[in-house]
Order: C-alpha cells, then structure tokens, then sequence
C-alpha cells in the first residue's frame, strides 16, 4: 500500500457552545476506500464539510498528499482534487448527460465561447465507455434513474481529475441492482488509484466496500479498522459507544389496556412493507431508525399530510382509510413535524398567533372576530404549560432560540387537547436544558392519558422515555424491543446490520 | 433579565422596521404634499385634495385586493382587463334592463366569477397564479373586444354616474366606498381568523398545511375577493365616465401591484398591510396629480411612478 493521500492533524471545530469535532486525527491511504461510519451527530457532516472547504476548522492541520493545505472554498477543494457525492443530486435535470459531465470546464472554440459540440460529445462516449456504461450521452439527466444520475456525478468528478471521492450516502433511496453497479463503478475507481472516502449509516454496505473503516462519536474519533478486523456487532458497538451508561427514568406504568392508536397493515410512500403496530392510552412508543428508514413517513401518514395507499388507521376504536390533516385534527391526532422552522412554526408571526393557528375556535368573539383577551389568556397558558421564554406572547417566533421555537410548536397542539401526539424529532438540534424540558413535557402528557409516538433517528433519544420501541430498517420493521431495558448496541444493531 | 433584553429588542427592531415601512411612507408622502404645496398654488386645495382621493380610490380598491392576494403569495394579472369587462357588463346591464340595482349586481358577479375562474386553474389546476392571470388578461380584454365590436357603450343615464363622479357634501362618493372597503379590509385581516390564516398560508404554506388549515378554501378566497374589489373599481370608472370602453384600465395592474409592493406587501407571501397599501396607492396618486398640476407631460409620469418604486424598494431592502 502507498502512503496517505489524506492526513488529518488533531482538527478541531467548534458551532457555538456546541465541540463538532475534538481532536480528530485520521489518515487515509492512497487508493483505498476508506468508510466513515458514526449516529447523526457524531459528526460525519462537519468533517465532509472541513475536506471540502464549506466550513473552516477551528484548529489542527490537513495534510494532502504531504503537502499542509488550507482549504479555504469549496472550489479550492475540488482544485485540489477532493470531489463530493452528496445525498441529493447535483446534477442540472433539463441538461444532457455530456453538458452535465463537462459542465463549467466544456473544451470552447475561440474568445466568443463556442461550444465544441462534437469533441464534448466523443470526450462523454469515451469517458462513458471507460467504465462500460450503456448511457446516451444526449440523453436529459431527467429521463436517467437515481442510480444512473450518482454514476454521472461520479463520472463528472473523475472528469475533473479527482484524486479524492467523497460519497455521503450516496446509496439513499437507490434499488438493490442500482447500488450493486454503484459499488463496480467504486471498485474500478479503485483501481484506477482514485482514493474513496465512504460515509454510510449502513454498516452492510461498508462490509461490502471498504478497505477500512473510521467510527466517529460524538465529535471524536474512536477508532480505525481494518475492514477484516471487525464485525456488525463489534463496529455497532463502536458507533454508539459500549460504555454508556443509560440514565434510566423508570417509565410510567400504562394504567388502562384501551388501544388510542391502531396502526393496521399501514401502506404510504417510501413504506417497503405493511406496517402494523398499537399505541395505547398513556403510552410512549419510540419510533427509530436511520434517515430514510420510513420513520417520518409513518407520521406523515398518520397525520393524513400523505394518502395512505393501503391499510387503515384505528383511533379510538374507529377505523379510517383515508384522512386528511382536518380529519386527523378532529379525531384529537397532533403532529410535531420534522422541520421547526418550515413546518413546526411560523417564524414571522408572534407567539400568541402561532398558539392560536390550530386553536382558533377558542379565541373568536360572535364566532368571527378574533378577541385579543381570549388570544392572551390562551398564548398564556401555553406559555405557563411548556415554560417558554421569553414569555411575552407578542414577541416574533424567529426571535426565540431553537429550543423555545420547538415548545412553541408542540404547545400550540397542547392547546388543542390531543389524545395522540406524534413527534418527530422533538429534540433535534437543542440544547440539553430543552430537551429535558422537552421529554418532561411529553411524558406528562402520557401520564395523561395521551398516546405518543415519537419518531426519531437518534436512537439513544427512544431509551429512557418509551414503554415500546420499534426500530426501523429500509422502510420496514427490523424488531420491537421493550423500552423498559432495551440496549443501545441491540438498537443499532437491528438498525444498522 | 434576558427577557427584558429579548423585549427591549423587538422593541427597538419594531421602531427600525416602522421607519423603513409605514412611517417611512409616511413620510415620503408628507415631503410630496409639502414640495408640490410649494410647487404649485392649486396643489394644496381642499378641492384638489378631495379630488386626489377620488382619483387613488379605484386604484386603491383593487390594491386591497391584490394586497390579499400578494398576502397569500399569489397575484393577479388581469385586474385591469377584468374591471374593462365588468365595465361593459354593467353598462349592457343598465341598457337592456335600465335598473340601477341589476347593473351593480351584475358588474361585482361578473368580478367574483372571473376570480373564481383564475382560482379554479390555480388551486385545483396547480398552475402558477402568474400564468393564470396572464391568460386571464388577455382573455378578459378580447372578449370586452368582441362583446362591443371594440366601441364604447355610451349614453347612460346620468343617475348611473353617482357612484363614480357624485359627492356628498363636499366629499367624492368613490372615495367614500374606498373607505369603506379599507375598513373592512383592515378588520378581516387584523381582527379575523381569515386574516390569520390567510398571512400564515402565504408566510408558511407547509406549516399552514401541517396546522390543519383548510388552505385551499383560503386560496379561492383570495382570488374571489380580488374578482369582487376589481368588479367594484370597473364599475366606478365606468360610473365615472357614463360609458364602457373596452379599452378602460389598460395598465392598471401595474398602479395596482405598485401601490401594493410600495406599501410593503412582497412576492413571496407573508407580508403586507391594508394602511401600507393605501399609503402606497396615495403617493402613486399624489405625484400623478402634481404633476399634472406642474404641467409635466404624462409621458414623463411613468417614468417617474417607476424610479420612486424602485427607489422605495431599493430602501426597503438596504434598511434590513
């Protein structure tokens, strides 16, 4: 094996109060496929972002092909020959698949900037054939499928002389057959000395491919290792960290056996499976998987935001087919939904109108006009409930700070009075003063009487708090575990493998 | 403490936005009274001031509707071809049947229906607003072309003509529907839970969606409302002048949108104010009065209206 192309020195970054990345020390060799596996939050993103120049770390040196570098931009990177695949794809849909290849480096015939239409046509063919794909290159990038399009990208790179890929999960969403012709293309990028820096959540995906495989927790590296060294369960194990020691808040005994959420035979989009599962009076069950596991969906669908192509949904002993948000609002259904700012709440308006959006009947004087008394008593209470701050109802949802902005958007369901409240990600991105403010909120409302779900794809965030948890994989069930003395490695291992 | 700050702030941030919006309006349209005033002796006249505010009321009624619409994120093109339309409407109406009462009728229908055409396409045909009511425009003004061989329909009876060109007192009737509809306007969209929802649809559509609102009935009610407001201003031109012409309001969308953008309302939904519409629509028309008064060739007028948009806008944008 030849020397590392890629040495990362003790890196550092720091958002705000929260440590990205602590002393991060990595080295990745010449021609391997090196994977970098870690939960949401371990921080895969920030170090992507350090390599390809889209943040600058705070401190420590990254060394490329010997040679110390800064970094700076983003276009400085891909000078450099470092080249991303990221999640989404970044290719122009109405273009072809020669224009996109070529794309702002296309061969031009003299100072008014003629295309050289036939020599970009020969250069995509050859290009194209190198790697014996069977792609037209006239073709609209929007008539190619998701497999082809990350091919294309991966070929647009290499068009620019990449000596470094980096793939950030760049299998979402993507067939069996599709990813197995993705990993040939990887594989003969290998060999063609092209160095491969993998990030996955899927750890069968990582066995398949890469050399070896970096964990990352909570800002630091764990460990590198050979591919050959280790296991499922070993490297599970090593994502989530094997000492930790849970905090377990003994969980509430469910007082009534009277079924609040049904969920039957549940088909919705992105669903790869049937779904069936129950929801009881007062109880909490934990919803967990990976990004693109089905979890947001399943609320999505409950919620009546997506049709429900097949099944039913039981509530209270009434079983429904379709619904819409209205429907679901009426049967006492609440959804906290993913996204804070463009879901959760209005950021423009004041506290005291996002409160009374979804309670609006409360707060009408002669059933028309809005009464500014009712509105303060209620923004109050909401207030008082969820203990937001600071807490004068007339002051701007964007003024808040994140964890404020999400008890604004679970309060004014509180108001509401739901006897079923689905949350998704509740936590996400808030400080720790929060989201046990958070989690008190929610287990109170089960003390209640109230069913809850609470999707999340951070698994430590279902232990601690839910009677159930179900662990998602690909769009189906991998397992149902009892909340009570589920283990983190069990979670992941089921969500991962 | 950090909520005292936290209120302090918006406290302050309230009073910056109020400058760069309505107080900043106000303003403008102060500094123009006072320079015209000097300008020209006619200029500040309780008889000139009246008569700006007949003139700004047509404009200003079909600007509260667009603000509606701006408010939801859409907008409508073809206001100025749908007031010609009614126009001809109402006047066919008052020939054929001579009563008062049908003609008004039949001129807000005919209104409300072409908005309730353009919100069909928009929210059951998802297409853009913009294209909508850029079909709708031409569509409106060709068949007020065909309906009248493309002459007007002249010789109403002067009873017609209180709506546009009567007074009470001293006072235009127009303006006085003008201020009516801004105070009906204000309070819909202050005090209303349509108001409400109507600024949360347009600042959030997914947010609005995930709330449970029902946004769709929302969205025609924009459309409809704007059809009706614009319905009302064909009549009063046609009012005013005892005759529909076919080529009445040509360009009134651009006055119209103007009046609504100036007075803070923006393309993207969310923002915008009934008081700030009626600012924009009173500097709109103060300076096409004075500078008729100053005898400035009303070529010159548009081209003056466009650099004071772009100046406001460009202001607005700099204060943030």
């Amino acid at each position: 094996m030849s020397g590392p192309i890629i040495v990362l020195d003790h890196i550092e970054k720091r958002y705000g109060g929260i440590h990205a990345l602590r002393d991060v020390s990595l080295s990745v060799r010449k021609g391997e496929i090196h994977a970098l596996v870690g939960e949401n939050g371990a921080g895969k993103s920030t170090l992507i972002k350090v390599l390809t120049g889209a943040v600058q770390r705070d401190g420590g040196d990254i060394l490329l092909d010997g040679q110390a570098c800064a970094l700076e931009s983003p276009v400085q990177a891909r000078a450099m020959g470092i080249s991303t695949i990221y999640q989404e794809v970044n290719l122009f849909p109405q273009l072809s698949v020669m224009q996109n290849l070529f794309f702002g480096h296309e061969p031009i015939r003299g100072k008014l900037g003629f295309l050289r239409v036939r020599e970009i046509r020969a250069m995509a063919a050859e290009l194209l054939h190198k790697f014996g794909l069977d792609i037209d290159p006239q073709a609209p990038i929007s008539e190619l499928g998701l497999g082809q399009k990350r091919i294309i990208e991966i070929l647009k790179a290499i068009s620019l002389d990449a000596r470094v890929l980096i793939m950030d999960e760049a299998t979402t969403g993507m067939s069996q057959a599709e990813i197995d012709t993705l990993f040939d293309i990887v594989r003969d990028l290998k060999n063609k000395h092209v160095t491969v820096l993998y990030i996955s959540h899927h750890l069968e995906e990582v066995f398949e491919l890469a050399d070896r495989v970096s964990v990352l927790r909570d800002g630091a590296l764990v460990q590198t290792l050979d591919i050959e060294q280790t296991s499922v369960e070993a490297l599970s194990r090593a994502i989530v960290g094997r000492d930790v020691e849970q905090v377990r808040i003994s969980t509430h005994d469910i007082s009534e056996d009277t079924v609040a959420l049904g969920v039957c035979e549940l088909q919705a989009p992105k669903l790869r499976e049937p779904m069936s599962f129950q929801v009881r009076k007062g109880e909490i069950v934990g919803v967990t998987g990976v990004i693109g596991s089905g979890k947001t969906e399943i609320g999505r669908a409950l919620f009546g935001v997506d049709a429900i192509t097949r099944g039913s949904v039981e509530i209270f002993g009434r079983t429904f087919t379709t619904l819409t948000p209205q429907k679901a609002r009426d049967l006492g259904i609440a959804l906290i939904p993913e996204e804070r700012k463009t879901q959760g709440v209005f950021p423009l308006l004041s506290i005291a109108d996002n409160i009374i959006m979804v309670n609006i009947a409360r707060v009408l004087s002669c059933e028309v006009f809005l009464s500014a008394q009712k509105k303060r008593k209620l923004a109050q209470e909401a207030i008082d409930a969820c203990q937001i701050s600071p807490g004068n109802g007339d002051i701007p949802v964007r003024n808040l700070s994140g964890g404020n902005q999400q008890k604004v958007a679970i309060a004014k369901w509180l108001m509401a009075k739901p006897r079923v409240i689905i949350l998704d990600e509740p936590t996400r991105g808030i400080d720790v003063g929060a989201r046990a403010e958070i989690r008190r909120l929610i287990i109170e409302q089960a003390k209640q009487g109230v069913g809850i779900v609470y999707l999340t794809s951070e698994f430590k965030e279902v232990l601690g708090i839910c009677h159930r948890i179900i662990v998602l994989k690909k769009g189906k069930i991998a397992g149902i575990l009892p909340g009570q003395d589920a283990k983190l490695d069990e979670i992941a291992a089921l969500a991962l493998g | 403490m950090r909520n005292t700050l936290d209120t302090n702030r918006s406290r302050s941030s309230k009073i910056l936005g109020m400058l760069s919006g309505e107080l900043g309006l106000l303003i403008i349209l102060v500094l123009l009274v006072v320079g015209f005033s000097l300008a020209s002796e006619y200029f500040f006249t309780s008889r000139n001031l009246l008569n700006i505010t007949r003139q700004v009321s047509i404009n200003f009624i079909v600007a509260v509707g667009m603000t509606f619409l701006l408010l939801l994120g859409e907008i409508d093109l073809s206001v100025g071809s749908t007031a010609a339309l009614v126009g001809i409407v109402t006047a066919w109406i008052m020939t054929a049947t001579s009563s008062f009462t049908l003609a008004v009728l039949g001129g807000l229908t005919a209104g409300a229906i072409a908005g309730l055409i353009i919100s069909i396409g928009v929210v059951y045909g998802r297409v853009q607003s913009f294209i909508v009511t850029l079909a709708m425009m031409g569509i409106a003004r060709g068949v007020g072309y065909v309906w009248t061989h493309g002459y007007p329909i002249s010789g109403l009876p002067l009873r017609f003509g209180v709506l546009g060109a009567g007074y009470v007192g001293s006072i235009p009737v127009s303006s006085i529907v003008a201020l009516a509809v801004f105070a009906v306007a204000y309070v819909i969209l202050n005090k209303t839970k349509h108001g409400l929802y109507i600024r949360a649809i347009g600042a959030n559509p997914e947010a609005a969606r995930l709330s449970a609102i029902k946004i769709r009935r929302y969205r025609i009610s924009g459309f409809v409302v704007t059809g009706l407001l614009t319905g009302l201003g064909g009549l009063l031109i046609t009012s005013r002048l005892l005759s529909a012409q076919p080529t009445a309001a040509m360009g009134m969308e651009i006055d119209v949108i103007a009046a609504a953008i100036l007075g803070g309302a923006t393309l993207t939904g969310g923002i915008g104010t009934i008081h700030g519409t009626a600012l924009g629509a009173l500097i709109i028309g103060v300076i096409s009065n004075g500078l008729n008064l100053l005898g400035v060739s009303p070529f010159y007028q548009p081209i003056v209206k466009g650099l004071i948009i772009l100046f406001a806008i460009v202001a607005k944008q700099r204060s943030k």
